[in-house]
Parts: structure tokens; C-alpha cells; sequence
């Protein structure tokens, strides 16, 4: 990461355009692309079709554009640049050094935090659900719940979700893979006056079936399942006892603590 | 948007602490304050505009009000409004009278703060005194209060409006009244009886002039706030770190109150008007598609954690998005609110969206198959199939196998057939000698559950008092 440090001030002095793109509001999940990788041809191939004004968009990028034009002009080149920039973002994010760069973004949150309780302010990653431009807007990945989630900012979620792509946020994990978030069982539970609500209770119990089935084929693998307590779902088998009464609400109205063992999760933070 | 959202982190802690102080500050912006400063006030006539006509002083005629009908004894307000109605009284017209007294609001309080600093009472430490001037809602202007039929607003509108607290529901007086809805509570917050009276805009008798009435009330008032309140009536002369106390009192003590309170028929069905408008917002889940949630908490007990918001789509609990309400207890919601609302307002067809909720989408009838006591396409209807999001690295999917492969699927899975679900019916298939216990199920509502395939529905939703009914009884 120090060497970052070290090209980021070594080209300064080029890199007016991407230094007021990446620092624009709203281009906080933007990471500076490198003058190398922007000068070889071969990162960009394909791309002079996508978009209008290529090689002036190109050079306004790399600044050293230099047309003589009229602001309507300008302005329509200036957009073509800042939609170039984000697919070759897209590119260079996948790479080792823009990776490398993304991951310093992601350690310092700058793509949020995962909303869902149980994720404990996970930081996230943005991405794509299409490669294609102009389809979908970006979204933020949670490694820890795995799942999507919308930006909170308006100003974010108008960002063309390709910048992204659909690849980058998974190859993260298998590049570093130390990154992987433990995963648990902890979970929501709907209760009224302390009992389960069964209609919930009833999907719960289904989707833990389906967690312990995960966890035992892959003992079988021998694959490192990620979760902190392997036998976590040992520990729910209380509770599938007696649940063959068809009641609404279910189980005793125990203490929390107890409570929140048997759904194999601390329901209660703070607890 | 979020205009704290962009805040770095250190920042943001900065300004949800000031939301939350302007929390603090607020009980007192109806006027519990000018009743504590009376005498002072009294003594500063004239000083500020709105002390002409102090709400505290003496009136020839109290007309003591019952207006529950129910056997609470009389209790004098001192809302600005009902002090008009004092006033009117002593006039002996119904004509409201032009404001004064009421307009005061804000600036007479200062003017009291003022007095108190003379009169050489403690006044209010400069930290207070300024968060509540910056709680204070402008005074609603004279000529508005006038023209409007214009009740200005009661402690608990003035809370519920606050930045904030967009959530809650406004608990209405009669539940507050009602001394059963308060059991134990008591215990929980300082300086209770002083905090019930500022929720409920009460003045407590202080006055020597009113001595007479009060003695008469007292006779009539065998329970409650009255009863409470009896032994330091005359004593009205709090320091100003009480008020502190008493403000942070009251709002513990509303949201304690509030989270029985929604939990009620009334509150509720006031919540799910709220829950049709929109005022919870919507899950950030992107496969949940911009479901309602409800704000819930993890917890019944007041400073473990704040509110969350419940997504009956997805059933799971998210932070809400804005920081302001992340200085809101959860416990002022509740564990039980969130499932309860779903058992409560089965008809609300959780698929539909944002304005067709506002049109009050329902479960179309032939979509009514039952299932555990819901309507099957109710259950969970942002899981399963498609909605569970799959990795892909360069289009192929990233396997199990893969030690960054998917270990959280399940979370966002459901049967692809729902009647998985139904372990009833599954156990009785399965063990066809077992007795077919079909029949006596019976959700909360009393309606017989109709099960997925078969049977006919009847009824029209569940009763919430019924769950709460079969609750509590069970948890006795
Ligand atoms: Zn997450
Ligand atoms: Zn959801």
C-alpha cells in the first residue's frame, strides 16, 4: 500500500482531470486509475465504440487534451470522459493494483456499511448485477451477510452499476481470501410477547435445515465453511422438539439469553 | 438525503449526540416550564412580550376539567390551550381569547430563566438552556392561533414532531389515563409522577389560591396522577437540574408507555396508518425491492439498543438509514410490535410497493391460501429463487466448494414449494396413524386456519387484542 503513496504523487502533475473526478461528491466509490494503465491500448480495447468523442474523452482523462471548442462541445466530451472513466474502472479495478486500491477504500468503509443488524457495520463493496452500460445501477455487496443492498444516497445509486462490474467483488475474496468475514447463524427472530411467531419460525427452522446440510457436505469436502462456531447448528436442535403443535406463537416466553441460544444466535447484541 | 450520511464517521457521531440532545430538550417546549418558574414569572411581568399573561397566573375561576370521562379527577393543564379555556371560563365566554399568554412559548420562558437568575433560583446551566432554545419550535404565531381553531401543540405532538422521531405514534391521553396501562412503570423512570405530568401537559397545584379547589378535587381523586402527586403538591419550587431530570424522565417514561401503546388496538391501528404513508421507510435490501419495514427494537429494555426497522419481506432487522434515528431506544418499540403488526394486518398484501400501499393494496382473494396462520403469499415474499443473489466471476458461478464460495444462502432461501412449510400437514402425511389435529387450529383471530390447498377461507382479519390476549396469558 506504501507505493500507492509513491505513484498517486508521482503523477501528480497528470492527473488533474481523475484527482477532480474521484473527489467530485458523489464519486466517493471511484478509485484513481494509474497513467500507466490508462496509456496502454491494449486496457482499452473495445471501448473507443462505447463511447462518443473516444480519443478526446481519452485525452481529457489523461489531460492532455487540448481541442480548441465550444462549451456545449466541452460539456458533451467532459460526459463521455466520465462515462469512459468508468468502464475502464471496471477494467482496472479487476487488476492487481486496482485492487490493491479498492481494498484500501473498503478497509476505510468508503462504500458504507453493511444496514443489516446482524452484520455489525460490515463494510461493503460496490457492484454491478449486468457488465453492461446503462442497464443497472450500482449496488453494495455485504462478503459478511452476502447479500445486496442499495446505496443510501441518491447521489450513489444514479452511478451506472458497469463502472463496477459483476466479477469485481467476488474476485476480491479469492485474491485475499483473509478478507472473508467469519460467518453465523445469528439471525432475527419475529416474536410477540416473547414467542416465536410460527409462520416465521416455520421458515427459520426450513432455512437452518438447509444451513446444516451446507455445513455437513462441506465437512465432508473438508472445505473450510467460514462459520466461527462449526457446531453452531447443533446448539438449534432444542428447539426443534416440540413444535408439532400448530399454534400462531410458539415456545415459551423464555429470558433472552436463553432464548436467543437455542435460535443459534445472539439475537441481542448487546447481551 | 441523509446530509450526515457523507460525514466521516467521527463527525457523524457528533451530530447524532446533537439530535440527540435536542431530544433532551425538547420536553419543555409546551410549558411545563413556565408552570415551575410561576412565582418568578410573576415577578418579571412585562419583561418579555409573552409574560403579560403568564399561564401560571391565578385565575379567578379554574374550571377543572374531566374531559375523558372517565374517573380521573380533574386536572389543570397548562397547555396554552387549556389555559384558555381557563380564561375563557373566568370571562364567562366560550370567544377564545387573542394570545398573549400563549404566544409566549419560547420567549417567556427565556424571560423566566431570566427571573429565575434574579429571584437568585439556580437557573438553567447553559448547556440546557441552549439546546432547548434550539428545540424550541418557533412559538406558533398569534394571529395563526388565533384564526385556527388551533390547540397548540401538546407535549406529546410537540415530541413526536421532533427530527427524529418520525416513527412514533402519538399516544393518546385516554391510554396514558388509563392506570393499568402504566403498570410498572413506576420503577423504571426517576422522577416518575413529575414526567407523567409534563407528558400530559399537567400542572401540578401549586398555588396557594387554589387551595379550596384543590381540596375538593382531592377528594375526588382516589387513584392515579392525582393520588401520586397528593403529598408534594405544594412544592413547586424544582431546581433547575430537576427539570433536566424530569425532561429526560419524560421522554424514557413515553417510550416506555409507547411501546405498550402500539402494541394496543388503538396504537396499532394508528401505526399502520403511519406504516400506509410511509413514515418507516423501506428495506435497503435490493431483492426486497423497497418493502415497508416497521421500526422495531431488539430488546424491551430501555438502553441496550436503538431502533431498527423489521422488512416483512425479508424478514430481517436493518440500522435505518438515517442517523438521526440512531439515538432512538428500541425498547420505545418494542420486541413484540413488528410480528405482532403482520399477525395483526394479515390483509396488507406484503408483494405490493410503494404507492400501491398508500392505496391500501390487500390480499387479493384468490391468493387467500392460509399458511401457519398467514397468507402464503405473504410469507417472506423478497426470499427464495431468484432473489437470493448467486457470485459470479466473469459469469460462471463461484462454487460451495470454493473457500470464498456461498456459505449465507439459506439465509435468503424459502421452499421453492411454500407448503414445505406446513410441518403440520408434512407430520401428518408422514405419520398417517397420528391424530389430524386440522381442526382445532385456530390463529389468534379465532378463525379457523385454512390450509394451503384445501378449505375455503372465512373471516375477516385477526383481532390484535386477541394475540395480545393469548400473549399475555401465556406468559403469566
Ligand atoms: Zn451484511
Ligand atoms: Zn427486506
Amino acid at each position: 500500500m506504501m507505493d500507492e503513496f509513491g505513484s498517486e504523487s508521482d503523477s501528480d502533475y497528470t492527473s488533474y482531470w481523475r484527482d477532480w473526478f474521484i473527489s467530485s461528491r458523489g464519486n466517493e466509490y471511484f478509485c484513481e486509475i494509474d497513467e500507466d494503465y490508462l496509456t496502454d491500448r491494449f486496457n482499452l480495447t473495445g471501448l473507443n465504440t462505447e463511447v462518443q468523442y473516444y480519443q478526446y474523452a481519452l485525452d481529457l482523462i489523461t489531460d492532455v487534451f487540448d481541442l480548441d471548442c465550444d462549451d456545449d462541445m466541452r460539456e458533451t466530451i467532459e460526459k463521455s470522459a466520465r462515462h469512459l472513466y468508468g468502464l475502464i474502472h471496471a477494467r482496472y479495478i479487476v487488476t492487481t493494483r486496482g485492487l490493491a486500491k479498492m481494498l484500501d477504500k473498503y478497509k476505510k468503509a468508503d462504500f458504507g456499511k453493511c444496514p443489516r443488524v446482524f452484520c455489525h457495520s460490515h463494510p461493503l463493496l460496490p457492484m454491478g448485477q449486468t457488465d453492461v452500460a446503462n442497464q443497472k445501477p450500482v449496488k453494495l455487496y455485504c462478503a459478511r451477510c452476502e447479500d445486496v443492498y442499495n446505496p443510501k444516497s441518491s447521489r450513489h445509486a444514479a452511478i451506472d452499476g458497469a463502472y463496477f462490474g459483476t466479477s469485481f467483488h467476488n474476485i476480491m475474496f479469492q485474491v485475499y481470501p483473509a478478507l472473508l468475514p467469519p460467518k453465523t447463524a445469528e439471525r432475527y427472530v419475529p416474536r410477540v410477547y416473547g414467542f416465536r411467531v410460527h409462520a416465521a419460525a416455520a421458515l427459520v427452522r426450513w432455512q437452518s435445515v438447509r444451513r446444516t446440510d451446507m455445513l455437513r457436505r462441506l465437512r465432508k469436502m473438508e472445505v473450510e465453511s467460514g462459520f466461527k462456531n462449526e457446531n453452531g447448528e447443533d446448539e438449534e436442535i432444542d428447539d426443534e422438539e416440540d413444535d408439532d403443535d400448530e399454534d400462531l406463537l410458539e415456545g415459551e416466553p423464555v429470558d433472552l439469553d436463553h432464548d436467543v441460544a437455542i435460535e443459534g444466535g445472539n439475537v441481542n447484541p448487546v447481551a | 438525503m441523509d446530509t450526515t450520511e457523507a460525514l466521516p464517521q467521527d463527525q457523524r457521531a457528533t451530530v447524532a449526540g446533537r439530535s440527540w440532545s435536542r431530544g433532551d430538550g425538547t420536553c419543555s417546549a409546551t410549558g411545563h416550564h413556565h408552570r415551575r418558574t410561576s412565582t418568578a414569572q410573576r415577578n418579571c411581568e412585562g419583561e418579555g412580550e409573552g409574560s403579560a399573561r403568564a399561564p401560571d397566573s391565578p385565575t379567578p375561576n379554574l374550571t377543572q376539567r374531566d374531559e375523558t370521562g372517565t374517573n380521573r379527577a380533574a386536572r389543570r393543564r397548562i397547555t396554552p390551550a387549556k389555559e384558555r379555556d381557563r380564561n375563557a371560563g373566568a370571562q364567562g365566554t366560550a370567544h377564545r381569547l387573542p394570545l398573549a399568554p400563549h404566544a409566549s412559548s419560547a420567549p417567556s420562558s427565556a424571560a423566566s430563566r431570566h427571573a429565575d437568575a434574579i429571584n437568585g433560583l439556580p437557573s438553567l446551566s447553559p448547556p440546557i438552556a441552549l439546546r432547548r432554545r434550539g428545540t424550541f419550535r418557533p412559538p406558533p404565531k398569534p394571529h395563526a392561533m388565533s384564526t385556527s381553531s388551533g390547540t397548540p401543540e401538546s407535549w406529546i405532538s410537540s415530541f413526536c414532531s421532533l427530527l427524529g422521531h418520525e416513527y412514533f405514534a402519538e399516544v393518546s391521553e385516554e391510554f396514558i389515563e388509563d392506570d393499568f396501562n402504566l403498570t410498572g412503570l413506576q420503577s423504571q423512570v426517576a422522577m416518575y409522577k413529575e414526567a407523567l405530568e409534563m407528558i400530559l401537559d399537567v400542572e401540578p397545584e401549586d398555588d396557594d389560591e387554589e387551595d379550596e379547589e384543590e381540596e375538593e378535587e382531592e377528594d375526588e381523586s382516589i387513584e392515579g396522577v392525582d393520588r401520586m402527586r397528593a403529598g408534594e403538591r405544594r412544592n413547586h419550587s424544582r431546581i433547575a437540574s430537576d427539570l433536566s431530570v424530569i425532561e429526560s424522565s419524560a421522554e424514557m417514561l413515553y417510550g416506555l408507555i409507547h411501546q405498550r401503546f402500539i402494541c394496543s388496538r388503538a396504537g396499532i391501528q394508528q401505526m399502520s396508518e403511519k406504516y400506509e404513508l410511509g413514515h418507516f421507510g423501506v428495506c435497503p435490501r435490493s431483492h426486497c425491492e423497497q418493502a415497508r419495514t416497521l421500526p422495531v427494537g431488539l430488546s424491551d429494555i430501555p438502553g441496550e439498543d436503538t431502533v431498527k426497522l423489521f422488512c416483512p419481506a425479508c424478514l430481517d432487522v436493518y440500522v435505518p438509514p438515517n442517523s438521526r434515528f440512531q439515538t432512538v431506544d428500541g425498547a420505545f418499540f418494542g420486541r413484540t410490535f413488528g410480528a405482532l403488526f403482520l399477525l395483526t394486518f394479515p390483509e396488507y398484501d406484503l408483494t405490493k410497493r410503494g404507492a400501491e400501499v398508500l392505496a391500501g393494496a390487500r390480499v387479493s382473494e384468490d391468493a387467500k391460501d392460509m399458511l401457519n396462520g398467514m397468507y402464503a403469499c405473504n410469507t417472506a415474499p423478497g426470499l427464495g429463487g431468484n432473489k437470493i443473489y448467486r457470485p459470479r466471476i466473469y459469469g460462471f458461478r463461484v462454487s460451495e466448494v470454493a473457500r470464498s464460495g456461498p456459505r449465507m444462502q439459506w439465509l435468503r432461501d424459502k421452499p421453492q414449494d411454500i407448503s414445505e412449510l406446513d410441518e403440520a400437514r408434512r407430520y401428518a402425511e408422514e405419520n398417517p396413524d397420528s391424530e389430524d389435529d386440522d381442526d382445532a387450529s385456530m390463529n389468534p383471530g379465532g378463525r379457523p386456519i385454512r390450509r394451503l390447498r384445501p378449505r375455503r377461507r372465512n373471516g375477516q382479519g385477526g383481532s390484535p387484542m386477541a394475540v395480545e390476549t393469548n400473549g399475555a396469558e401465556s406468559e403469566l
